[in-house]
Parts: C-alpha cells; structure tokens; sequence
C-alpha cells in the first residue's frame, strides 16, 4: 500500500494521475471496487510481495477476465525464480520492485504516448 | 594449523586431539566474530564445534556424505570446508548462505531451512547408494528439537525397518528448539541424560573392587579395563527406546569431549544397519553470555562480543509486526478465555511468548510441528475454541493438507496468523514467504488479508477472531511496521471483502 502510494507520488509528478486501492482482502476480492475502475481507467498495475503466480496480480486478472473487462494489467511481484539473501532492500531492488523502479517500469510500459491515468492496486 | 589452511575437511585427519582444540578454538573465534559483526545464528553452531570436528575426523569427505538437519548449525561445517575467506559475508548479497546449500559447496550434500528433513535425505541417500551397489557412509545430523518434527520421526521408523541399510543418525541433543523443547520425546532424552544409569553401575563397581584386599584407594589398570568393559556392557540399556526401534545405540556421550567423541564415533562406523550416536552438547558452548541466554542467542542481530548486547539502531523505529500482533491478540484474550495462540516452536518469533507470559492457559508450544499444529487447531475449533495458528508465512507450507484436508473442506474457524510473509531478507529462499497467497488463495472456505499497516493489522486481529464462517488468514511482513498511530484498545473489525 505505501510503496503504491509513493509510486503514485512519483507518477503525479510525471502529470499522470493514479487511483490507489489497498487490497486489503485478496480473497474474497473487492470486485465491485476493482471492476468499475479498471473499466473507467482502463490501466491496471498490481503490486505484491509475493509469487506472481497464483497471486494477488494473477487474482485480479481472473476477476477482470470473468467480467469480461479487457484493459492491458501490469503486475509487480516476484516472478518465477528463488530469491537469494540479501537485504530485503537489496532483495526488492533486484525483483524491481522499490517505488522508483515500479514507477519508471510503469511509465515505459503505459506512457511512452501520451495516455494518461492509470489505476493502481495493491 | 591456521583455520585458515583448511580447505578440505580430510586435512582433520591425523590431528592430534591438542591440534584439534586449537582448530575448535578458531572455530568458535571466528564465528563468534562473523556474527557479531553480521548477524546470524549463534548458539546452534558453537554447540557443534567439537561434534563437526570430531566426526569429520573420522570420515572420509571424499566419499562420506553427511546430511545437516537446518543448516544454520553448520557454520563450523562451512569453515571446514574451504569458506573461512567467504565466511565474512555470511548472509550477505552474494555472500555466504545462512543454511547450507547445495549449489554453494561441494560438501553440502542437501539443503535445508526448515528442520526435520535430514533423517529422510540422508536414508535416500543410503538407499540409492545400495542400489548402485557402492560404498560411503551417510550421516544425519539432526537436533532434538527437530525430533519434535513428525517427518524425522517417519524417516526414523523407515530407517529402523531396514536393518542391512547402513546409516547413522547423529542426535545434537541440547535440549532446545529455538526455545526449550516440548514433548515426551524430549522429556524421554533427557532422562536418559540425566539418570546416567552407565556411571552409576560402574560407580558401584568401582566400591566393590575397593573393598577388595590389597587393592587400595586406586583401581589398577586392569581393573580399569574390566569397568570399561562394563560400561560398553551397560550402553544398550540407556538408549532402550531407540533399540527398540531398529537402531543400534551410542551413548549419551559429552559433546565437548573430542576423544570421547571421535572413539565413540569410530566404534559406531563398524556397526550395520542404522545407527544414533546420541550427543549431549550445550548451545552457545564457548561463550558463556550465550550459554546463559540460549533463547536470545539462537540467532542474532550485530552485537557487541565483549557484552553480548545488540548494536542499537541508529534512530528509533516503529513496533514490529509481531509485537503488535501479540500484543493485540493478548489484550484480546484476556477478554475471552476461548481464544488460545498456537506455535509451532516459535514463541519469540511471532510474540506469541507475551502471551505466553500473560496467559499461560491460552497458549500452546506444539514443538516444530506445523502439520500436528493446525489439526490440533482444528480440534479446537470444533470445540468452541478460537484457535490462533501464528505461523511463519514459509513453514504453514508443511501443513498444506491439513489446511485444506481438516480445515477448510469442514469450513472450521481457524484463524491462520502468517508472519513473515513477503521477502525476508537474510535467511534467503528457504525462508521466503512469498508462496502464501497463491496456496491460501485456491482452497475454497478460507478468507485472506494483508494490513497495509500495523494499526490496520491491530483491526485485522478483532476481524480475524470474529470470523466464523470458515477460516481465515492473515499475512504480514518481517520486522517493523510503517509507524503509524496505534491504539491501545477499542478496535474495530474490518468488513470482509
């Protein structure tokens, strides 16, 4: 949720306005929050500490697939590799996964036109 | 010999046993100084230092493959085995590992985090080598606190089962998880510690030969050699229960003692079958602030080796997670006697021991045994009690099926406390817990939540204590929280969904 909020910071200073959501539940999921403003926005970036596989990022795609919304989703966490020790710093900077970095990836990804707003949950 | 020469651990042989206390004099200098600088685990390696020594000096590590039970004993295994340079960056990006791992050394043969495993690795070891029809020796080396653990326990009943499988179990008994040992396991060691039946025969021995004529105050060499006799006569009877199982039995023996343990060790090479060397050691041995605190010390933050006390931050932090957590919980239970914390040998790990401390009735130490853990949760649970699973996000992993198979599929209300969740840093991926939501997430009648912060995690306890439809879970991060504003009482659950 922080992390997501001072990407959303970091974005605004970009002129890109982001909606932030704290997904608190990951299940159920709040459908009826996510769906609308992922319609509405017509971006999504999802961000977890976790394995994107099966994840949080992973549910939030199957509700909007299920729903029959198809906008382009961007999904931060931890792809399928084993993450060595380190700081858990260091270990976040490695997945891209520190606010900066998800912001620039964000960015190159949705904004290298002029399109803006995307939605953020986390 | 400089530690540093070592790089093979076959250098051990031939040593005399003055040159191999000198090498555990260096051993316990350089890990005491790695981590007080770096971190890590202390007490669990310092205990073993005479114990590595001594049975690497009685095998051959070219073909020998020892199996260490959660590796972060083995910090004296790492600096027998050409890592003294390395040791310095212990739990450092790109540095040494914290457990051992089969991609880091040659004479890491399995990989372990998480206790219990070795006794199951090493025996498939063993089988696969009879089945190619070759010739090493594998050993386990597993602690008491891992012995709470059912897989050593299945691993030992297969082993037991096979008596031309030749294996031997080394058991580090200190009598220790990461807190004291529960269980009658544990209870049953240390009896066999402590009673001693083999000194008190030849004590009486010994009497009895005094009062021969001629004989005097001192017992001749002969007589000597017939008490000895009589002790090996003896050993048998104090390891009983293990006999019993199909194991042949060696000790207790003192796991400082380098000459006691390398001909102890020797004897039970020639023996068939499967073996335990039982080996009573003291966690922490060597430095006495660490043998006195043996909870405190069984992994460390930087300290300072002179006081034994951690280097303080540099600017105060929030309360950690867990301490919220315990804290919530605790002040929650003493408002409802039915809700009861369970862990599985993590009291300080997830706070539950400020529970422990308020409300000893209310809170149960289950030993390093998730699986057992969460159905006993779920007996609980059909009994009108609110059990509080408070599990490290990595090891509820080793209870997957009793979560779906006696939780879930009954819809009992078991309240799941996952720490730890997300990267933990240091302890690497044996530790990582990043899996839980997407294990949590696909089983049917379970609820899973994340607080963005600690004041958030405080309603997410009233929430999760509430819930009865089913079981619900929630997961949070190592260390401390964001640092916002808490309150002492009154929270308010949270509207699933």
């Amino acid at each position: 949720m922080y992390p997501a909020l001072q990407v959303a910071e970091i974005l605004n200073e970009h002129g890109i306005e982001a909606t932030v959501v704290n997904a608190r539940f990951v299940k159920p999921l709040d459908t009826d929050l996510i769906a609308p403003l992922a319609k509405r926005i017509g971006k999504v970036v999802t961000m977890e500490e976790g394995c994107l596989m099966g994840g949080f990022g992973s549910a939030v795609l199957e509700a909007l697939q299920e729903q029959n919304i198809q906008v382009p989703v961007k999904r931060f966490g931890v792809p399928d590799i084993l993450v060595d020790h380190a700081s858990p710093d260091q270990a976040n900077a490695s997945l891209v996964l520190c606010s900066p970095q998800m912001a620039e990836s964000i960015l190159k990804t949705f904004f290298d036109s002029k399109e803006k707003e995307p939605s953020i949950v986390s | 010999m400089h530690l540093s020469e070592i790089t093979h651990p076959n250098q051990l042989h031939g040593l005399s046993i003055r040159q191999l206390e000198d090498i555990a004099r260096q051993i316990r200098e350089r890990h005491l100084e790695t981590v007080a600088n770096s971190g890590g685990h202390l007490g669990p390696g310092l205990g073993v230092v005479e114990l590595t020594i001594a049975l690497y000096q009685t095998l051959d590590l070219d073909r020998d493959k020892v199996i260490w039970d959660v590796g972060h004993q083995a910090y004296p295994h790492k600096l027998l085995t050409g890592r003294y340079k390395d040791f310095g960056t212990l739990r450092q990006k790109k540095g040494a590992a914290g457990y051992l791992k089969i991609s880091e050394n040659k004479f890491d043969h399995f990989g372990a985090g998480h206790a219990s495993t070795s006794i199951s690795a090493a025996l498939g070891m063993a089988m696969a080598r009879d089945a190619r029809g070759e010739d090493f020796k594998c050993v386990a080396i597993i602690g008491d606190g891992a012995l709470t653990g059912g897989m050593a326990l299945e691993a030992i009943n297969h082993a037991g089962h096979l008596p031309n499988t030749n294996l031997m179990v080394v058991l580090n008994d200190n009598e220790m998880s990461i807190s004291p040992n529960v269980g009658a396991i544990s209870r049953y060691l240390n009896k066999v510690r402590l009673s001693d039946p083999v000194q008190f025969l030849s004590d009486n021995l010994e009497e009895q030969f005094k009062q021969l004529p001629f004989l005097g105050e001192s017992l001749t060499p002969e007589m000597e050699r017939v008490k000895e006799g009589m002790k090996r006569l003896a050993v048998p009877k104090v390891g009983a229960v293990i006999e019993e199982l199909g194991f042949k039995y060696f000790g207790p023996i003192d796991g400082h003692n380098l000459e006691e343990l390398i001909s102890t060790f020797r004897q039970a090479h020639k023996v068939p079958g499967p073996v335990l060397v039982h080996v009573a050691t003291v966690k922490g041995k060597g430095y006495a602030i660490a043998e006195k605190d043996q909870v405190g010390y069984h992994a460390q933050s930087p300290f300072n080796l002179a006081t034994g006390k951690a280097i303080p931050a540099t600017k105060p932090k929030p309360p950690k997670y867990c301490k919220v957590f315990a804290d919530t919980l605790t002040t929650l239970a003493e408002n409802d006697s039915k809700i009861v914390g369970i862990t599985a040998a993590m009291a300080t790990g997830t706070g539950l021991d400020i529970l422990q401390r308020k409300l000893p009735k209310q809170y149960i130490d289950v030993g390093i045994a998730e699986q057992h853990a969460v159905t006993l949760a779920a007996g609980m649970a059909c009994e009108g009690i609110k059990p509080v699973a408070a599990i490290y996000s990595t090891f509820l992993q080793r209870a997957y099926d009793q979560i779906i198979h006696d939780i879930c599929i009954q819809k009992l209300p078991v309240f799941f406390c996952l720490d730890r969740a997300g990267i933990v840093g240091a302890d690497g991926p044996t530790h990582q817990g990043m899996y839980d939501i997407a294990y949590l997430r696909c089983i049917p009648n379970i609820v899973v939540m994340a607080p963005k912060d600690e004041a958030e995690l405080q309603r997410m306890v009233v929430t999760g204590i509430n819930y009865n439809d089913g079981a619900i879970a929630m997961r949070y991060p190592r260390g401390n929280g964001v640092g916002v504003p808490l309150m002492e009482e009154g929270w308010e659950a949270i509207e699933i969904g």
